[in-house]
């Protein structure tokens, strides 16, 4: 349980355009164990999928270009392996689910074309064991198997996630990502899959990066979270540190503004302004802006990792290492 | 405190290929003044489709719809076209939803111009800027494509074009659900400031509970097209009777460490084309028997202001 | 600035942003001055062409490029310079209108089929006829029923190439139309007539544009068709088209016929193509910079 995966670190990737440079990934560091769920959560334009993208080695170059950083996933760095050891790994390693399960399979081959074609690329087995193993993936995300012969359109929304979530778990990856999957799902259809995939994690033991903006759905599926802010992780921990012990503040502002359903306010606390432009960062802590607590320092000095315990880091110049904490 | 619109038995059906689509089916229900009204459901229930055929953006296929006391169902379009000053629409996706050639002050003005409501040029331009600064768009953003600004803004852009007319009543078509959580919030508390300050009435439609609940009054839950429970927005929350509305509150995931047990639907919703008699919801039901999949159930009333259209509410709630 | 000032530039704003951003486009402008050149040219031939264009000298024939003829001369000793300058009148003049009707009515058709779903089917069928026969014997039954002459086989080229622009045009406003700006347009009370003018057209005209560019070149060559059929334009009366198809003859033995004239029917497409793309994306607000 306690083998690193994947480790990441330092991070940089940045889009170039004409005029301008996007600074979407500003040094980004993390851990992951085997058999582990870290939940990825931010806003829009945070950097989360661009995040992931690099994982799986796939930034659109150009204008994308990785300036920094190792990702080193079971002892390879990824940032540094050729487009066919890349292509070796995606897809039976590291794999990834997209939002919109509308989009993400092909409306011409039946989904259980689908499943056996990620086998078959990636397993030297036959044409009829792959369709035998893709009717399995089927039954495995709660769908029968004999309905592998037919074609994307005759699912529903949810059915087709499943489908999405079968031909990425095919090959029993050692990771996989998902980004935002239930989002373009209605609630009830929501519980649906998550009940899915959590039983999938206890009983394939994948470990899973879950990129959401969802504090709910991380609640529900991640054992860590990275709350990312304007490319950077702000804040990290396990579900408990970030859920009961949050210190950074824009943490504490993202808990605040969902609305409780259990409790009643008059008026939802926000956090006032908006994240700045990634072509347009402010120096500094990239939150001083918007945080309520921002001093001078926060304007000019942009904060290190503060390691508050073993496991919960996190980037603001308001918090001093542990032992001074201790101390205090 | 008097009814601002009153909806009896409307009804909206499509005419499809495949037979007739029941987009809305027999709503009723009435808005006070300066209230809200939420409308839940999942996608395909036909809450959109309610709130355009209230503004008649849509024809109705049934039922009558009175505003302020008067029928304005049956309205021709040059009657309703001095009606939309008084009822407006905010729409959904803040991309989709404005011009993207027309510039900031451009889209908001536009129905100062259809309306005339501003006789010369500078009081429009005070009047938009005026507008502008109500929902918290600074004054410089004026000549401003859409393109150049972020959701929330966007999203501004739409509601100071559904307040230039001074509308009375305002349909909200899921107005912060393509948002970020921290624009949700602030985008909410706008229109709960607005409607004070305005005395506004809102048809809140949305799927997501959890944003309704701060900002209405009443919440209707629709299924497939039908209303299946109706109640004071507080009391939904303290107590929901009918089995779709336990389990879409049950399905939200809380963002809490300790998670309570799960109402987990079974399928999805099913098509609304050539509906059967019987409830809507009999196929997903956990307590659906034969009753329920023969009778069409109506809403009736559990406590006062609090109504659930199912046959066994009371079996199933434990009430007598 | 004062507040009366940006006032101002505010209201002009879509045509003087449009034209802010094309003179920033550098292909797009050189394409301008080219295009304004030839038509320059076509208007002033009388005082441009070094000779008459029927000018014949037997003596000279086959010249190649030389000081006396620029661009060498024809089968007849007649200047090509000063031919393809008279004949500029005719091609020019011909591609753009006829194409200028073509856009105008098929465009206005596709977009009133779109819009009024009525309508849409009558239109389309009828474009569907029109499309079925082949554009260029569309094109001679007109002018044989209308009668030969410039300005007939403009209506001819234009008539028989309109359905691919109602086409394109139904085609695009049907996507445009499905937005949610057109119905937030209607919920404040727009007429349909505003709805058209300001919300559909300046989001659905791009692929119009695009085609229309690529059309010019193909009208040119229709109407010298037409012309070695008989019903355009008569001989000598120079026109790019029925230039570059006697020249075909002798291709093998001298190659300036053929290649001045064609190089002319080039530039005029690829300028207008150019010119095209740099309106279509000097319309479009998103591609500011």
């Amino acid at each position: 349980m306690n083998e690193k995966l994947l480790e990441v670190k330092d991070l940089v990737i940045h889009y170039f355009t004409d005029d301008e440079e996007a600074c979407a990934v500003n040094g980004i560091s993390f851990d992951l164990k085997e058999q582990e769920v870290v939940g990825f959560v931010g806003e829009t334009g945070a950097g989360k999928t661009t995040t992931a993208l690099g994982i799986m080695g796939l930034v659109p170059a150009p204008p994308g270009k990785v300036l920094n950083g190792e990702i080193i996933f079971e002892g390879k760095d990824i940032v540094k392996l050729s487009e066919a050891e890349l292509r070796k790994i995606r897809g039976d390693k590291i794999t990834m689910i997209f939002q919109d399960p509308m989009t993400s399979l092909n409306p011409v081959l039946t989904v259980g074309e689908q499943i056996a074609e990620v086998i078959l690329l990636h397993n030297k087995i036959s044409r009829k064991e792959a369709i035998e193993r893709a009717k399995e993936m089927l039954e495995m995300v709660g769908i029968p198997g004999e309905r592998h012969e037919e074609y994307p359109h005759q699912f529903s929304g949810g059915m087709k996630q499943r489908v999405v979530i079968a031909i990425a778990l095919a090959c029993s990856p050692a990771l996989l990502i998902a980004d935002e999957p239930t989002t373009a799902l209605d609630v009830t259809i929501q519980a649906q899959v998550l009940a899915l995939m959590k039983r999938l994690k206890t009983d394939l033991k994948t470990s899973m990066i879950m990129i959401t903006h969802d504090l709910g759905v991380v609640a529900e599926i991640c054992d860590k979270v990275a709350i990312i802010y304007a490319g950077e992780i702000v804040e990290f921990g396990t579900l408990a540190e970030i859920f009961e012990d949050h210190r950074h503040p824009y943490t504490e502002g993202l808990f605040n503004s969902i609305p409780d359903l259990d409790v009643d306010v008059a008026r939802l606390p926000v956090i006032k302004g908006l994240m700045p432009a990634p072509t347009n960062l402010p120096d500094g802590c990239k939150f001083y802006p918007r945080c309520p607590y921002a001093t001078e320092r926060c304007k000019n000095e942009n904060p290190d990792r503060v390691t508050i315990t073993d496991t919960h880091i996190v980037r603001c110049h308001l918090f001093r290492s542990a032992e001074s904490i201790k101390e205090t | 405190m008097e009814a601002l619109l009153e909806v009896k038995n409307l009804k909206k059906y499509f005419a499809t290929p495949r037979g007739t689509l029941h987009a809305v089916d027999n709503v009723s229900f009435t808005i006070k003044k300066g209230q809200t009204l939420g409308v839940v459901g999942e996608s395909g229930c036909g809450k959109s489709t309610l709130g355009r055929t209230i503004l008649h953006l849509l024809e109705p296929t049934d039922g009558a719809i009175l505003f302020e006391g008067r029928d304005i169902t049956k309205v021709n379009k040059k009657k309703f076209h001095v009606l939309r000053q008084e009822m407006q629409m905010i729409f959904q996706d803040p991309f989709s939803s404005i011009n993207p050639r027309m510039t900031v002050s451009g889209i908001i003005e536009e129905p100062v111009k259809i309306y005339k409501m501003k006789s010369n040029e500078k009081e429009r331009r005070e009047y938009v800027q005026h507008l502008m600064r109500t929902v918290g768009l600074s004054e410089d953003m004026e000549n401003k494509y859409p393109h150049e600004m972020d959701g929330g803004r966007r999203q501004r852009i739409g509601i100071a074009r559904a307040l230039a007319l001074d509308p009375k009543f305002i349909v909200c078509d899921e107005p912060v659900s393509a948002l970020d959580v921290s624009i949700q919030a602030q985008i909410l508390n706008l229109m709960m400031d607005l409607q004070e300050q305005m005395n506004l009435t809102f048809m809140f439609i949305t799927h997501d509970l959890s944003v309704v609940k701060h900002i209405s009054d009443e919440i209707c839950v629709m299924y497939l097209g039908m209303l299946v429970e109706k109640s004071p927005s507080k009391e939904l929350f303290k107590e929901q009777y009918h089995p779709y509305t336990k389990a879409l509150l049950s399905a939200i995931p809380r963002p809490k460490l300790v998670q309570e047990e799960r109402v987990i639907l079974k399928g999805e919703i099913s098509s609304p084309i050539n509906v059967k008699e019987g409830c809507r919801f009999a196929p997903r039901c956990l307590y659906c028997k034969d009753k329920c999949r023969a009778e069409t159930p109506t809403l009736e009333e559990i406590s006062p202001g609090h109504q659930v259209a199912c046959h066994y509410v009371k079996e199933i709630n434990g009430l007598t | 600035m004062d507040s009366s000032k940006r006032h101002k530039a505010r209201n002009n704003s879509i045509w003087a942003d449009t034209a802010r951003r094309i003179r920033k486009n550098k292909m797009a402008m050189l394409s301008l001055t080219i295009l304004i050149i030839l038509i320059i040219c076509a208007v002033f031939a009388k005082w441009i062409a070094p000779y008459q264009y029927d000018a014949q000298n037997l003596k000279e024939a086959f010249a190649y490029p030389n000081w006396k003829h620029l661009l060498g001369t024809d089968n007849l000793g007649r200047d090509i310079f000063s031919r393809i300058i008279y004949g500029g009148r005719i091609s020019l003049s011909v591609g753009l209108i006829a194409v200028g009707i073509a856009v105008v009515i098929g465009g206005g058709l596709g977009a009133i089929a779109a819009f009024y779903t009525k309508a849409d089917n009558i239109i389309m069928r009828f474009m569907d006829v029109f499309m079925a026969i082949p554009s260029l014997l569309m094109a001679m039954a007109i002018t044989t029923a209308l009668g030969s002459g410039t300005r007939n086989m403009m209506i001819a080229i234009g008539i028989s190439s309109m359905p691919q622009y109602a086409r394109v045009m139904r085609a695009s406003v049907l996507t445009v139309k499905e937005q949610e700006f057109v119905e937030a347009a209607k919920s404040i009370g727009c007429s349909n007539k505003m709805m058209i003018i300001r919300h559909i057209l300046p989001n659905a005209f791009a692929p119009l544009l695009v085609q229309a560019t690529l059309g010019v070149g193909n009208a040119i060559l229709s109407a010298s068709t037409l012309s070695f059929l008989g019903l355009g334009i008569q001989p000598p009366t120079p026109e790019w088209g029925s230039l570059l198809s006697t020249g075909r003859i002798y291709i093998r033995q001298y190659w300036p016929m053929t290649f001045f004239p064609g190089l002319a029917i080039m530039l005029v497409v690829y300028a207008l193509n150019i010119l095209g793309d740099g309106l279509r994306d000097a319309l479009d607000p998103k591609l500011k910079n």
